[in-house]
């Protein structure tokens, strides 16, 4: 599938707000029972900053609808369509950020804020679940088509989010303690995030797909090939499903996704942690949650460029991964030949 | 859906289909002029040529040299009777009608997001950047509802025009109509059933056709005289005469 820049924005700066209020809530919600109390400006800026990557993440999604002036309609069938739900669940969540601010301003009871801020955390975790299922439930593309792709959304945006969380507590002096806890955390859901996006990827490399030209256009015969795609030139369906990166393309932007999000982050805030730990303090996890919004984007780039979408069969433009038939494979094991 | 709800679709026979492109360009010509239009054409005459065309041809070869054989396919929506689109859509824009079981847009209340063209594995749809909105085959529902039409031409453009009647329209839920009878004398078959959309338009597969000639009443006549542009030399009238007698 072609990669869309407004998507793409729309799915990383949402994912990281997301993950940047579901720790800073959590860190609020420790302090009041602990009874230390986390800084007031920490948590307000750190629900400021969720609030401005989701801010900036639904301005980058109007530049995707070619009639902003009907945004409002997309919510009517969130009953049927994941992209209904998320169009509802992006502004109730922006609210309850909104109003967790707003009752820190206020200086409102903890008990207030933390009902706001958890309901928040609910809004977010619905939220992105249902940008993952937008991808997830369409069958025709059969790498968006897992389980891993609503978890991979939460997981790296949390992980990310964890990452400017803690950013966040250093620069505005939270202190140690709860730097370290976030820190703590925050290699946990990298560390998490890692494992489920190498997962997902194996299961991307070998996927196999029982549908050919043949049954696509209903043609009994083994050898089937495109000799004339209809049209003079490319069009909508040859353009809109198909990614044609130049050789090599995708390793590149792989190897950039598993250093820039997972691997050079977990050792900056490996480092970090060292630091705090000697009493010290450094601006390790900022460099970290800085590059980890590039990886976030190179990797839902990535997972868009890879969607192999089942029309581009009508067009020669499919790309056969080569993976084994599942049946086989599983009549091989219960049943082995003979010997000889 | 109840199996016996009408169900408007069309039957399109790869057995006679010529590869002529005739569907579509009919098709393009009346849904550009007609209710629904216009379409894009963006440079037609350039050397980028791109638009918006609700059916198109596609030619595949099929066996292996010498064995081969030429499939020309002409795809347009397949108005599926578990449509993936419809249910994607987030305004509702993408409906199927109760009455005809059409799968239509709304274009007053398409958002122009592009989620229903992901959701199609039959890539039907394409996207309008002019009027910022999605766009498909209606089955020519301004044709065939159409009381200032002939009754005769009350059929989508594209089955009106085809040179070699590969394409049949009716309702596919009525076993005595037209489409129900081709499909079930001539073993048609939906597109990637696997899918489960369930579409309507049907196809007729390629198959060896017999035809039963009877030799009694075949007729031989006389040719008239190849045309050598010489005519004054031969002076061949007797020729000329049988041509105009056998019209």
């Amino acid at each position: 599938m072609r990669p869309d820049l407004s998507i793409v924005t729309l799915t990383a700066l949402a994912g990281i707000g997301e993950g940047i209020f579901i720790f800073i809530v959590a860190i609020d919600s420790e302090s009041v029972f602990t009874g230390v109390q986390v800084p007031l400006p920490s948590l307000f800026f750190g629900a400021f900053m969720a609030l401005a990557f989701t801010g900036l993440g639904t301005i980058a999604s109007f530049f995707h609808l070619h009639h902003k002036d009907r945004g409002t309609k997309a919510i009517r069938q969130w009953r049927f369509s994941w992209l209904s739900r998320e169009a509802l669940l992006l502004p109730l969540f922006m609210l309850f950020v909104g109003g967790y601010m707003a009752l820190l301003v206020i200086g409102a009871p903890d008990s207030f804020r933390l009902m706001a801020g958890l309901l928040g955390i609910f809004f977010a975790m619905a939220l992105a679940f249902s940008s993952g299922m937008i991808y997830a439930t369409i069958t025709f593309v059969k790498e968006w088509n897992s389980a891993f792709t609503p978890v991979n959304f939460f997981m790296i945006g949390l992980a990310v989010g964890g990452a400017w969380a803690v950013f966040v507590l250093e620069i505005t002096g939270a202190g140690n303690a709860y730097a370290l806890t976030a820190l703590r955390f925050s290699i946990g859901a990298t560390f998490i995030a890692m494992i489920l996006k190498f997962l997902a990827y194996l299961r991307n490399a070998n996927i196999y797909s029982p549908t050919g030209v043949d049954s696509a256009i209903g043609a009994n015969h083994p050898d089937v090939v495109l000799m004339d795609k209809g049209a003079c030139y490319e069009h909508y369906n040859t353009k809109e499903y198909y990614h044609k990166p130049f050789r090599g393309l995708h390793r590149i932007v792989r190897t950039l996704v598993v250093a820039t999000l997972f691997v050079a982050p977990l050792f900056l805030m490996m480092k970090d942690y060292d630091s705090i730990i000697s009493g010290g303090s450094d601006t390790f996890t900022m460099v970290a949650a800085v590059i980890m919004v590039l990886g976030t984007f190179a990797e839902r780039w990535l997972f868009f460029a890879e969607g192999n979408h089942i029309q581009n069969l009508y067009y020669g433009n499919f790309i056969n991964k080569g993976g084994v038939n599942p049946i086989l494979v599983s009549n091989k094991n219960s049943a082995p030949l003979p010997p000889g | 859906m109840s199996e016996r709800q009408k169900q408007l679709a069309l039957v399109i026979d790869l057995n006679k289909c010529v590869g002529c492109h005739a569907c579509a360009t009919n098709c393009k010509s009346w849904n550009t002029s007609g209710q629904f239009g216009p379409l894009p054409d963006k440079a037609p005459y350039g050397e980028e040529p791109d638009g918006v065309w609700f059916n198109r041809v596609q030619t595949y070869e099929a066996g292996t040299f010498p064995n081969v054989e030429v499939v020309h396919f002409p795809k347009s929506c397949l108005h599926c009777v578990d449509a993936p689109c419809v249910k994607v859509c987030p305004t509702g824009a993408s409906h199927k009608r109760l009455e005809d079981g059409i799968v239509l847009v709304n274009y007053d209340d398409c958002i122009g997001c592009k989620y229903c063209s992901w959701a199609c594995p039959y890539g039907c749809r394409e996207f309008d950047d002019i009027e910022g909105v999605m766009k498909k085959c209606t089955l020519c529902v301004d044709r065939i509802y159409n009381e200032d039409l002939p009754i005769a031409e009350r059929e989508p453009a594209c089955v009106l025009c085809c040179p070699s009647e590969a394409r049949v329209f009716g309702d596919v839920n009525d076993p005595e109509s037209r489409v129900s009878r081709a499909i079930r004398d001539n073993m048609g078959f939906k597109l990637m059933p696997s899918a489960g959309t369930n579409p309507a338009n049907h196809y007729l597969p390629r198959r060896k056709v017999k035809i039963e000639v009877d030799t009694a009443r075949i007729r031989v006549r006389k040719k008239p005289a190849a045309d050598t542009g010489r005519r004054e030399m031969t002076g061949d009238m007797g020729a000329i005469e049988d041509f105009s007698a056998g019209g």
